[in-house]
């Protein structure tokens, strides 16, 4: 036994002490596992990074709590195997972390889990875990090891059946695993589910566990349908609500929101309840609503379609000039190069004959000087076309730019005008409606036998005038603000669209234009420094006045 | 068959049938006029003879003067964008024109100056060559008669009447001057006499032959189909065909023409024909008449006596190597062939110099292949003596060209050295442009490698990276990393210097791929060297690709066929050696030989023999109706068993055994009724076979003297 012990502590660390994980583990890892050799050395020169490691692996380190990983920001793989880990916690900040190993640590619940959704590799073999769970958010996940923990019901797996992309599951060692039944249950139920254990589940294995489990796999089925159909369904309707809130019009095909209005307002729908002539009122005004509403959202979705065209166009244009622009620009630069090449060849000759000794620097100044200045003249003139290209671009878009933005605004204005009309026609209605509301109410106001069976609120209502004249004022005036609430949203919103539409198009070029121009300025600079480099190889031993002339700008 | 003959300028003296025409390849224009007449009214056109008067080059079909229609037009097309449908709301501002105008218009003046200066001596130019290619003029202009075809509008998509020339086949609009008079125009309906003046050329002639103030006709009366047919009654065909009269003409008695796809190809007399057009010389061959497959030849020469060669333009067909057509330059010298698809290097163009070494990639030389069907996507290959250019299209790696300079082999190596490599990648919208390399230059001799990165959106510079390789020799192979042996420009300012680490990896990369890349180089230009010493081959022995389903030339399928039908002679004859005589047995029993004992046989003889025959033949026909019948009658309650025994347990049966019944009774079934069948075959069958017998006898050779007999016997 002893033997064994001593054979263990060897393999695994024995010097480290059980701990927490800090940044000197962190780097001793990194460079561990990191390049070796030469690369190694440059690595390891450079320093350890650690928001830009993609791999860590913390193996054997004896660590009692996950935490301090927070700054490894572009982490994609983690491995935490073979340490002393209990909990599953401080794992938020991993957003972008696409493997997770946990095996052999001694976790006891799956958990805080949910932020790492890109997750597509989790193992957790050889821990202690009784159930799965917490792990909803993990849609992406492709292979997952639940081997040699804990698990006594086979039935648990099923939970598996949610992850759609799920192709590979270990799940050897568990306690349920000496049921046969266990495997007939996993290949029959986990249908999407290609390896099991690390092996290819056959179409025969599968049927063979399905006849035995017909009854259970249909009730799992049919309650799979259901959460499809009602996601599919939502995914449908969350796609058609982004899509009008393109063109700003949400939400207002149909009754959705009138009905919705109704619903905030407890006073009107309590009304609503005395029935009769008041509810053929009430579909009267929802059929006039979704008729003016529909035609609103049909000029917006017209609107819609002419900004983007109007956007295609400008962008063309814009576009056009850039790429023909930066053609241009690149063909002054080749032309550049194909001038300074001789240049610096003169240059390499002057030098060759200076470190030759074939003339002295007084000999050779003027010569030097002349490259020089050619230089500097070819120099100026890359610098004269190249800015001249861009002020150009610049200017010759300027008139476009404003003109989109007049444009925007004239249309983002003529819409508004129509919805406008069409929040006004509501409110008529609404008024409509409250006016009719309150003839029917009238009508009904103390007429005991009427009202036999309505419940005892609203009896005690119909049974007092003020009391419902107030309920009724009160209706239209939150009704009133329901409609001027959303008919700000879309104003606010459809001008905001416009300005950060305008505005974004002002900054984009505008710093495009400075972007540039930095750009040409960096070059040139880069050329100036190369060449006063070259000159400086020669000029090292020379006086300082000669290199102060030589070094200077023209 | 176009081959004319000479033709005074009277009328021919003989007229040959069409079909004769065909036959002999050759006739004058009215021959030749009748031919093509046939094969269009017979394909449905509206078409006539004319006759009439044509200038001499015509008549005579002298083409020295006309330029050869035939020549490939090489100006490429260039197609046009289509104009962009909506009207461009935004426009850049155009820049301040900063020009002078006086200064423009004054260079304008000077230019139209010079331009018309110019014109001036071209069309100087033009004139005098006018002149000398003028035809000497023709004492007998205008009274040379010829024959040529009309087309008429209004049937198969003719719209304008026009006129064909029948010894070229070429088409020619009514108004062209080589035709001058029309005396009359004919076809198998009727002769129409011309009344019009032709003075002002034919194309001012009406065409509408019903107008009678202008064609006289020679048979009265239109033929039904022409008839303007108005207030008469339809309904009734026969009063509608005789309310005028008319009268056909003669039918034709010329024997059918026909023309079989064999005789088609060999249309050439002699397989071969040469034709002078004006600095050209066209040459058609019929297909497999050469050794090399070629079916027709252009040659374009400098001069008018067709001495100085400019141009060859050569199609063939039929080649194994694919070769389609050969474009020869004599005065560049350059030669380009053109292939079609499915050769195994999947070339398809192939231009070479001349004088270049013929197997060799150090000449001038450009090879296009059609990447597509290629693993490795080359689409053209071009060399030079120190260049080696290789274009990609569509690769996964995206490389897009590979460009090696050379520099000329010194005395201890005569082989050219690699200089630079220069690989050339597009870009890959999935890495950012900063680190996806565009150019890769290795400078092989300089040691150094150079690295150009793509363009980022908005930079007029790229990055680039420097290495100078380290020496391996002294590092024991390994790659170690200098700072100052690597240089490099990064465009954006705001941008982090590389980590060296990075650096690094992108030297090995590199060191890597420029050994490829040196190795590929090598393979290429040794499977490039293959190609071309194929090609020699191709070119020196060239092979005629004959199809499976050529029935002139297929040699082996020829050979079958032959083989074929000399066994089915040989199987007939022996069936008509082996006639069987029934009465040989009974001969050979009698006289102990099957032809009796040669003489003819006396009446008793004859009256055993015959008694014999017939009364053995007759039992041997019970016997087998007998035996068919009892076969019958015992499978048949076989099968009605099986079927008693199924109706009284066919609802206790396993599906199994249920099956097993059904097939087995199925195929009693068909065995039953097969015998059935051979039994009314037999029944139908005896009486005509005993007829037959009879028959026989009754002829038979040896019996002539009974059955004279007996045919005396049964009249009384």
């Amino acid at each position: 036994m002893t033997e064994k012990k001593s054979l263990n502590s060897l393999i695994i660390h024995p010097a480290i002490e059980p701990g927490v994980i800090d940044n000197a583990m962190l780097t001793r890892c990194i460079l561990e596992y990191g390049p070796q050799e030469e690369a190694g050395r440059l690595f390891a020169e450079e320093g350890v990074h650690l928001n830009e490691a993609p791999i860590v692996r913390l193996e054997f380190q004896n660590i009692l709590r996950i935490d301090h990983l927070w700054m490894l920001k572009s982490l994609r793989k983690l491995t935490l195997a073979h340490n002393l880990i209990e909990n599953i916690e401080n794992l938020d900040q991993l957003v972008g972390l696409n493997e997770l190993d946990l095996s052999f640590n001694k976790i006891e619940r799956i958990e805080n889990l949910d932020a790492l959704v890109n997750l597509e590799v989790l193992t957790l073999f050889h821990n202690k875990i009784r159930k799965l769970e917490n792990m909803d958010t993990l849609e992406n996940l492709l292979v997952f090891s639940i081997g040699d923990n804990l698990i006594e019901d086979f039935k648990e797996m099923s939970y598996m059946r949610r992850f759609r992309k799920l192709r590979s599951v270990s799940f050897k060692g568990n306690p349920c695993c000496d049921d046969p039944m266990t495997y007939q249950f996993l290949k029959s139920a986990l249908t999407r589910v290609t390896y099991l254990d690390y092996k290819l589940v056959t179409e025969d294995e599968r049927e063979v566990g399905r006849a035995v489990f017909r009854g259970l796999l249909r009730k799992l089925d049919e309650a799979d349908e259901k959460s499809e159909k009602e996601r599919v369904a939502r995914e449908e309707y969350e796609a058609r609500v982004k899509f009008y809130a393109l063109s700003f019009v949400e939400y207002l095909s149909g009754p959705e929101l009138i009905e919705s209005m109704f619903e905030k307002d407890p006073d009107g729908s309590l009304l609503l309840k005395v029935g009769g002539e008041l509810i053929g009122f009430y579909e009267q005004y929802k059929e006039q609503y979704v008729e003016t509403m529909a035609g609103l959202v049909e000029f917006a979705q017209n609107a819609y379609n002419v900004r983007q065209n109007e956007i295609k166009l400008f962008k063309d244009l814009v576009d056009n000039a850039l790429d023909e622009s930066v053609e241009r620009s690149k063909e002054v630069v080749a032309e550049f190069e194909e001038k300074k090449k001789p240049l610096v060849g003169q240059m390499n000759e002057i030098i060759s004959k200076f470190t030759k000794k074939q003339a002295t620097i007084e000999q050779l100044e003027p010569n030097i000087i002349d490259t020089g200045e050619s230089f500097n003249d070819i120099i100026y003139d890359l610098w004269k076309n190249l800015m001249t290209i861009e002020m150009r671009l610049y200017e010759r878009c300027e008139e476009s730019r404003v003109q989109f933005a007049v444009n925007m605004t004239e249309m983002i204005t003529k819409l508004l005008e129509v919805s406008r009309n069409a929040f006004g026609a509501w409110r008529e209605h609404e008024g409509m409606w409250s006016m009719r509301q309150f003839e029917a109410l009238s009508k009904l106001l103390g007429n005991k036998v009427m009202l036999g069976d309505a419940p005892p609120e609203l009896f005690e209502v119909m049974m007092d005038r003020d009391l419902m004249m107030n309920l009724v004022a009160q209706s239209l005036d939150n009704h009133m603000r329901f409609i001027d609430a959303r008919e700000d949203l879309l104003m606010t919103r459809a001008n905001a669209w416009r300005d950060d539409l305008v505005q974004g198009t002002n900054d984009n070029e505008i710093k495009r234009n400075r972007d540039r121009v930095l750009e040409i300025y960096y070059f040139i600079d880069n050329q100036r420094e190369e060449w006063a480099d070259m000159q400086m190889s020669m000029t090292e031993t020379v006086d300082p006045e000669t290199a102060a002339l030589l070094g200077d700008d023209f | 068959m176009k081959k004319m003959m000479i033709n005074c300028y009277f009328q021919p003296e003989r007229l040959m049938s069409p079909f004769t025409a065909i036959v002999r390849r050759s006739g004058n224009p009215f021959e030749l006029a009748h031919v093509l007449v046939s094969w269009l009214i017979g394909s449905g056109f509206d078409a006539y003879v004319v006759v009439g008067c044509a200038k001499r080059d015509v008549c005579m079909a002298i083409r020295y003067r006309t330029v050869c229609p035939e020549i490939p037009d090489e100006n490429e097309v260039i197609e046009e964008p289509p104009a962009p449908a909506e009207e461009p709301r935004y426009r850049l501002v155009p820049l301040p024109d900063l020009t002078s105008k006086y200064c423009r218009d004054m260079q304008q003046k000077e230019d139209d100056l010079k331009q018309k200066e110019l014109d001036k001596i071209e069309a100087a130019r033009l004139q005098r060559i006018e002149e000398l290619e003028r035809p000497p003029p023709d004492p007998v202009d205008g009274w040379r008669t010829h024959a040529w075809v009309l087309m008429l509008g209004g049937s198969k998509g003719v719209e304008e009447p026009f006129f064909i020339e029948p010894s070229y086949g070429i088409a020619y609009p009514l108004n062209s001057p080589q035709y001058q008079y029309i005396d009359s125009v004919y076809n198998h309906e009727n002769y129409y006499v011309n009344l019009q003046n032709c003075i002002n050329g034919l194309g001012a002639l009406n065409y509408e032959l019903g107008d009678l103030s202008c064609w006289e006709h020679l048979l009265a009366g239109e033929p039904f189909h022409r008839r303007q047919l108005v207030g008469v009654d339809l309904s009734d065909k026969k009063t509608a065909y005789d309310t005028e009269k008319h009268l056909d003409v003669p039918a034709s008695w010329v024997e059918k023409l026909d023309i079989t796809a064999n005789e088609f190809e060999q249309r050439y007399p002699g397989s071969h024909k040469v034709i002078h057009y004006k600095k050209v010389l066209l040459e058609k061959f019929a297909p497999y008449s050469e050794r090399d497959g070629v079916i027709k030849r252009i040659k374009i020469y400098e001069d008018y006596a067709v001495k100085i060669k400019l141009l060859t333009y050569e199609w063939y067909k039929h080649r194994v190597d694919k070769m389609e057509t050969v474009r020869i330059d004599h005065i560049n010298k350059e030669i380009r062939e053109t292939f079609g698809v499915g050769r195994r290097d999947h070339l398809i163009r192939h231009t070479y110099d001349m004088d270049a070494p013929p197997t060799s990639v150090e000449g001038d030389r450009t090879l296009e292949f059609n990447y597509y069907a290629r693993l490795d996507h080359l689409a053209k290959l071009t060399c030079t003596r120190f260049t080696f250019h290789e274009h990609y299209t569509n690769r996964a790696d995206r490389l897009e060209s590979r460009y090696v300079t050379y520099t000329e082999g010194t005395k201890a190596e005569p082989k050219r050295q690699n200089k630079d490599i220069t690989e050339t990648f597009s870009r890959n919208p999935d890495v950012p442009a900063t680190e996806d390399v565009w150019k890769k230059i290795f400078h092989v001799q300089d040691n150094t490698i150079e690295l150009l990165y793509h363009y980022q959106h908005n930079f007029v510079t790229n990055n680039t990276r420097m290495f100078i390789k380290p020496n391996l020799a002294e590092t024991g192979g390994k790659i170690l990393f200098f700072p100052d042996k690597t240089s490099g420009y990064i465009a954006d300012p705001c941008a982090k210097q590389p980590r060296p680490l990075d650096v690094y990896y992108a030297l090995c990369d590199n060191m890597d791929t420029e050994n490829h890349s040196r190795k590929h180089i090598r393979d290429r230009e040794s499977d490039i060297t293959g190609y071309l010493k194929q090609r020699l081959k191709e070119l020196t022995e060239p092979t005629l690709l004959v199809s499976l389903f050529d029935t002139e030339r297929n040699e082996a399928a020829k050979k079958g066929w032959k083989e074929q039908v000399t066994q089915k002679a040989a199987v007939t004859e022996r069936e008509i050696e082996a006639e069987i005589d029934p009465l040989a047995p009974y001969l050979a029993r009698m006289f102990g030989s099957a032809f009796g004992s040669g003489s003819m046989l006396t009446v008793k003889e004859a009256t055993l023999v015959r008694e014999q025959c017939i009364n053995d033949f007759k039992a041997k026909q019970l016997a087998r109706q007998d035996l068919v019948q009892k076969r019958f009658e015992a499978l048949n309650s076989e099968y009605k068993n099986k079927r008693l025994w199924y109706l009284a347990n066919q609802f206790i049966l396993s599906p199994e055994k249920e099956s097993a019944y059904f097939s087995t009774s199925a195929e009693l079934a068909f065995q039953v009724h097969n015998l059935e069948v051979r039994l009314t075959r037999h029944k139908d069958l005896s009486a005509p076979r005993f007829k037959a017998l009879e028959d026989y006898l009754a002829k038979h050779p040896l019996l002539k003297e009974y059955n004279r007999m007996r045919h005396y016997y049964r009249m009384k």
